[in-house]
């Protein structure tokens, strides 16, 4: 097996976010393996750019790999449970991929490589589910990021690294479904790989008698954590309440 | 603003929570005032009318609390308190009177006659997950038979999230319980505006049950949330 850190890009915001943000920071992939088409890899005219401009929406995974000199093996298929994939990763046998989303991974795709890399918007293992960021903000008043080495089944594997962030005042109701999930997601994900180089680095056992699974926020729920929590929504209630 | 989570769309979509957006205290207020209006039908044709005409409004608390000595010892720990925060007399004997119904209720589940915490929980990840509930499930959670979203069915798993919500100690527990529950709400109400058919007597008993409870929850979370910003704006 090489030592050999592999970004498998699915065409999507927070593939641009993670590859960029880790490009910047000196903590590229050697390899990029890039899931679709070229026309997938096209920009949705809705992404806006981050408050921080930690990262550009508008450039392509190919700019990027392009720009920085990452080499790539393009998989048109974009599912990424495809056998294609799984072939590819074979071949190329990584020592760790880092998952940037597109669906949850089956057995025989975690099997192709000996560790995948996630970030996940919520403390582990009690905040498991896709919206943990609104659920972080409700109960706990601020968002908690877990980076796991994946295992079958919904945000299972060991703890690589916890992040805990206050509320940033420039994150938006809309932003913290698209644009600063993935902004806060490749922040934790370029200190996990700052981590994962530490020497004694060792990552942390889920303990399964915590674990609490949220699934999809509904809008009532959604709304209380984030007139509660959020600045910006909090004005643009105000400014409601003006009019 | 109109609640949007309650039309005809809710019965063809069974998940359509995904990056809900985001509609300020509008819509707050909107989702509020579609629960008083159902609350307020369901009153005009259920539950509330048959305990006053059946006990009267002047019961006594003291009566509550002899009464909830016929309910087990985890129903009864759990539903003292839950009466105790009703405030209305006649609302807090008539949750009891619901209780005692839910407790003689036979749960459309195989091999399990009691709405257990292990059954409810079941119950919800299998909403949650799949966006429909079957009426019959087996001891290891598989379907029995394919019955999706029966409007019985469904009361009936709105009645028993929000009791399980009700009985959770932890803030988050009661959260994951409250988040099934606001769906199988939305459903509920869908169904009940949008499904024909008949409706029984405990089917409103158990709808207005699981709106009641709903509220209660609703504000011991977001009561939760806002002690959490008070506690970090003193910190600050």
């Amino acid at each position: 097996m090489n030592d050999r850190v592999v970004f498998l890009l699915h065409p999507s915001l927070r593939a641009r976010a993670y590859l960029q943000t880790a490009m910047r920071a000196g903590l590229g992939p050697d390899l990029a393996v890039r899931l679709g088409s070229d026309a997938d890899d096209a920009a949705d005219p809705a992404w806006s750019a981050p408050a921080d401009g930690s990262f550009d929406p508008r450039e392509s995974l190919v700019a990027t790999l392009d720009r920085y000199g990452v080499g790539e093996v393009q998989v048109d298929d974009p599912d990424v449970n495809g056998a294609r994939l799984v072939a590819v990763l074979r071949a190329i046998a990584p020592s760790l991929v880092v998952f940037t989303g597109g669906g949850i991974l089956r057995e025989a795709t975690l099997a192709a490589a000996p560790r995948w890399l996630h970030v996940h918007p919520g403390r582990l293992p009690d905040r498991r589910g896709s919206t943990c960021i609104h659920f972080g903000l409700l109960l706990d008043g601020r968002v908690e990021a877990s980076a796991i080495f994946m295992r079958a089944g919904l945000d299972g594997g060991p703890v690589a690294y916890r992040r805990a962030l206050e509320v940033d005042p420039t994150w938006t109701p809309e932003g913290l479904d698209h644009v600063d999930d993935a902004r806060i997601r490749s922040r934790v994900l370029v200190e996990t790989l700052c981590r994962l180089r530490e020497p004694g680095f060792a990552a942390e056992e889920q303990d399964a008698g915590d674990q609490k699974t949220f699934y999809v926020i509904h809008p009532v729920l959604k709304h209380i954590a984030l007139t509660t929590a959020l600045p910006s929504a909090q004005d643009a209630a105000r400014e409601e309440t003006v009019s | 603003m109109d609640y949007p989570y309650v039309g005809l769309g809710r019965l063809s979509r069974r998940k359509p929570y995904s990056f809900s957006p985001f509609g300020g205290s509008a819509f707050l207020e909107a989702h509020a005032a579609r629960r008083e209006s159902f609350g307020e039908e369901l009153r005009r044709t259920g539950a509330l009318h048959r305990f006053e005409r059946e006990a009267g409004p002047s019961a006594e608390c003291v009566e509550i609390e002899e009464r909830c000595g016929i309910l087990d010892g985890e129903l009864e720990s759990a539903w003292k308190d839950e009466l105790a925060a009703c405030g209305s007399v006649a609302t807090a004997d008539w949750l009891e009177r619901i209780v005692c119904d839910h407790r003689r209720e036979t749960l459309p589940l195989a091999g399990d006659e009691r709405w257990s915490v292990r059954v409810v929980r079941r119950w919800v990840e299998r909403f949650e997950a799949f966006g429909c509930v079957h009426a019959r499930y087996d001891r290891q959670g598989r379907r029995v038979e394919r019955d999706p979203n029966r409007p019985d069915v469904v009361v009936r798993l709105a009645a028993a999230t929000a009791q399980a919500g009700s009985d959770a100690d932890d803030v988050a527990t009661a959260t994951i319980h409250l988040n099934a529950l606001l769906k199988a709400n939305d459903l509920v109400d869908a169904q009940w505006h949008h499904v024909g058919g008949e409706r029984s007597t405990t089917d409103a008993d158990f709808a207005l049950m699981a709106l009641e409870l709903e509220s209660v929850l609703l504000d011991r979370v977001a009561r939760h949330a806002a002690a959490v910003q008070r506690t970090k704006e003193a910190g600050a």
